[in-house]
């Protein structure tokens, strides 16, 4: 985001021609900080002051109220899903509403572990601490994986390519060496179809790709001498496709890597969905029958 | 403007113009009243009270003026400062119809005033035509341009207005195209030049024989002084960037003005020394064509709203793109393609940040795809967004001359059309089935009868900067990672400028 401080100072708020998410975003970030630290703060203050004096009443009252306010957090902070998926129109903007989500979040989480008393309960509130646990766990990933993966994968793009431009081109590498394969002698098939296509979906060399934060351009030597072996073994006629086939699995490696990149960055969320649902659905039958019965 | 409304006074006032000489009455009443295709193309008489404004300095306009009764003045700079007074037979608001830059002042009623409006459309239709329309409007154009344009350089803020008048008698507005070399190094020094649009590379010859970019100069600079004044040749070569338009002094005028001015040599030569401080300037010539190079290059630079991605910050959720489709119809007026540059870091201890310049309208300073429309439909408003109006007809012109591939063609549900035409209503209509008439019905049955092509029709879209929404940009709006604005590049580069 260092252009970014440069591009929000220049930003010239009156013209409509112009506008920023920056520095806008970082203010508003600021200030759910400011309101997650105070609201924390007052929820352990008045969660502690009570257990120091214990009374059946004032217990009950504090139970009750950070249980409320626990649900009443959470279904705020959800509402992000709304402004997400219906409301393109307006109602703000959404990093500042994802900024709200995170920290109505990280309340409503202490909210629900003091509500807990730090207990488990029976298996219905056992679920539902589990479930709340999960979503918690899952929404740090994700806003772990948003702010570590975009910069992994910017440093090892050569082009800022999109999931259907990467699953395209992957899907021509794979073409383009089937057909040099079949175009080949028996060992040139057998070669690419046991070593080159297994290098193309290897692990290893994408997380060789992760650690060096390397681009197609700068692995491809490497990636060609480890295969100079097999060239030399080659027949005259067959090397120069040889190479191009080496050069087309290393992309499909490569393709793999951002690939696998870009499902986490989208992955992440479904786990959350899940989870968020479940513990709203034991939540309310928490509720329910704690009104009821 | 329809025959009736072409009034004999306004007939005596054309013909006194040198613009129409030669022009007989019947030519000049069908000329004022040719419809252009579609309505709002056509010439209209407007009447303006006494001290109202008829063009605002720095907006965009996309109308020429002839003043047929009444008196304008023209002003400019926050002071109001008068340039000069119009009387009947007068005309004004060209500069910007040719240049496609914002209008250079002002213009106010001094009492009540009738003018014609002539729509771009229009006053590109008679500049095609060879006569003295285009000249005079071309000479004008020089004129005028020259004498706003020395008035902005600082070195030339106190010249005589005497001497000004015989400059730009002098002076000759020259064009040139992407890599064009205005000056050669080591050529004979013959004249002077002041930019007026466009930006320039400074290319000298290094120890080792490299050619090395050492500054870019912009609208508002000059160059060529310094070998004229020491006689000597040129020190660098000057290489236009995309369209440059220059004005050039050949050396007799140069030096006529010079020796007229006292003070002027040393305005130039403080102004070159600082120059040669600034080069060669870190990471402006570290490269072959530096990060302000390459956005230059690239015509970035045109840009008055460019969409930028921070791809370090970009999830590629997708969520502009989606948020895009959403508010447009289901078509979505930005591709998460484009033009990838590196920026440079704000300090020391940053690295560099990769930015990607979306395929989206960039609202340029000077839009090429607005020469030619056949109907008028993309123009601009006051703020300099440009716009595709209803009335585009899928030609697809605009598209082809946008240099950057931001306008494309798309095939839109022409439900409301259809609705509009059975019923004589928008999309309402289709729920009020008794409203048809049976004047209308047949028509109704000749679309229906018609191929299914009738029911989409082709039309041009780009980014409109969601004007009709109110709030600023959907796809910024609808970031959740604040990673994508909408910059000025101009001012943008300035400050990377500053930062460096």
């Amino acid at each position: 985001m260092n252009g970014g401080r440069i591009l929000a100072t220049i930003v010239k708020a009156s013209s409509a021609r112009v506008s920023t998410s920056v520095a806008s975003a970082g203010g508003s970030e600021r200030l759910w900080q400011a309101f997650a630290v105070v609201s924390v703060a007052g929820l352990s203050w008045w969660y502690f002051a009570a257990q120091r004096q214990p009374s059946a009443t004032r217990h009950h009252g504090l139970v009750t109220g950070l249980g409320w306010i626990g649900i009443t957090l959470a279904l705020l902070a959800a509402s992000l899903s709304v402004r997400k998926r219906l409301a393109y129109q307006g109602m703000g903007r959404l990093s500042a509403w994802l900024s709200a989500h995170i920290y109505l979040g990280v309340v409503a989480a202490f909210a629900i572990i003091y509500h807990s008393g730090f207990r488990t309960g029976g298996p219905l509130t056992g679920g539902l601490l589990a479930f709340f646990s999960l979503t918690v766990a899952t929404g740090l990933l994700g806003w772990w994986l948003a702010r570590r993966v975009p910069p992994l994968l910017t440093a090892m793009e050569e082009t800022p390519a999109i999931l259907e431009d990467l699953l395209a081109v992957r899907a021509d590498c794979l073409r383009g060496m089937l057909e040099l394969a079949e175009g080949g002698s028996d060992e040139f098939r057998s070669l690419v179809e046991r070593r080159l296509m297994k290098d193309a979906a290897s692990w290893g060399r994408m997380l060789r790709f992760y650690r060096r934060r390397s681009t197609l351009a700068q692995e491809l030597p490497d990636f060609q001498k480890e295969h100079q072996a097999a060239l030399l073994l080659m027949r005259e006629d067959e090397r120069s496709a040889f190479l191009r086939v080496v050069e087309y699995a290393l992309r499909v490696n490569k393709m793999n890597a951002e690939l696998f990149l870009q499902r986490l960055l989208r992955g992440w969320i479904t786990p959350h969905l899940v989870c968020t649902a479940a513990m709203f659905g034991l939540a309310a039958v928490h509720i329910f029958s704690v009104l009821y019965y | 403007m329809n025959e009736n409304e072409v009034t004999p006074e306004i007939l005596s006032v054309l013909r006194s113009m040198d613009l129409f000489k030669g022009k007989d009455p019947d030519e000049l009443i069908e000329w004022l009243g040719k419809p252009f295709i579609e309505a709002g193309s056509e010439c209209s008489l407007r009447q303006w009270d006494a001290w109202e404004r008829i063009i605002t300095e720095e907006s965009f306009g996309n109308s020429f003026y002839i003043l047929i009764r009444g008196t304008v003045v023209i002003s400019q700079g926050p002071e109001a400062r008068r340039l000069a007074t119009l009387q009947p037979g007068s005309f004004f608001g060209e500069m910007t119809l040719i240049s496609g830059l914002p209008r250079t002042a002002s213009v106010t009623t001094l009492e009540p005033s009738h003018v014609i409006e002539v729509p771009r459309r229009a006053f590109e239709q008679w500049m095609k035509k060879p006569g003295p329309f285009r000249n005079i409007m071309d000479q004008t154009y020089i004129e005028r341009g020259l004498a706003n344009h020395l008035r902005m350089i600082p070195e030339f803020p106190d010249i005589d207005p005497q001497v000004l008048q015989e400059l730009v008698k002098k002076a000759r507005l020259r064009i040139y195209s992407k890599d064009d070399a205005i000056i050669r190094e080591g050529a004979e020094a013959d004249s002077f030049y002041l930019i007026r649009e466009g930006y320039v590379r400074v290319v000298k010859t290094m120890a080792g024989g490299e050619q090395r970019t050492v500054a870019y100069l912009k609208e508002g600079s000059y160059f060529g002084e310094s070998a004229l004044i020491h006689s000597e040749r040129r020190n660098a070569t000057i290489l236009a960037m995309g369209k440059v338009e220059v004005i050039q002094l050949m050396k007799e005028d140069f030096f006529n003005l010079v020796n007229r001015n006292e003070g002027l040599v040393d305005r130039f030569q403080a102004t070159a020394r600082k120059r040669q401080a600034a080069e060669p300037s870190g990471a402006l010539a570290s490269t072959p064509l530096g990060f302000v190079g390459q956005v230059v290059q690239r015509g970035v630079v045109k840009a008055t709203s460019a969409l930028v991605i921070h791809l370090d910050a970009c999830t590629r959720c997708g969520n502009c793109v989606k948020a895009c489709a959403e508010l447009h119809d289901g078509i979505s007026r930005l591709t998460r393609h484009g033009m990838l540059f590196e920026a440079p870091p704000p300090s020391a201890k940053s690295a560099l940040e990769r930015l990607l310049v979306a395929t989206s309208c960039m609202h340029c300073f000077d839009p090429e795809c607005m020469i030619g429309c056949p109907t008028g439909a993309i123009t601009r408003d006051v703020n300099g967004e440009v716009v595709i109006e209803d009335s585009c007809i899928g030609c697809g012109n605009c598209a082809r001359r946008c240099p950057y591939g931001n306008i494309s063609m798309a095939e839109v549900a022409m439900q409301k059309e259809l609705e509009k035409q059975r019923t004589g209503a928008p999309i309402i209509g289709g729920y009020l089935k008794f409203w048809r008439t049976p004047e209308n019905e047949p028509m109704m049955h000749e679309i229906e009868k018609s191929n299914e092509k009738a029911v989409v029709k082709r039309i041009a879209v780009k980014c409109d900067l969601c004007h009709e929404y109110n709030y600023n940009h959907g796809c910024v709006h609808n970031c959740p990672y604040s990673a994508i604005e909408r910059i000025d590049a101009g001012a943008y580069l300035d400050q990377i400028r500053g930062a460096q």
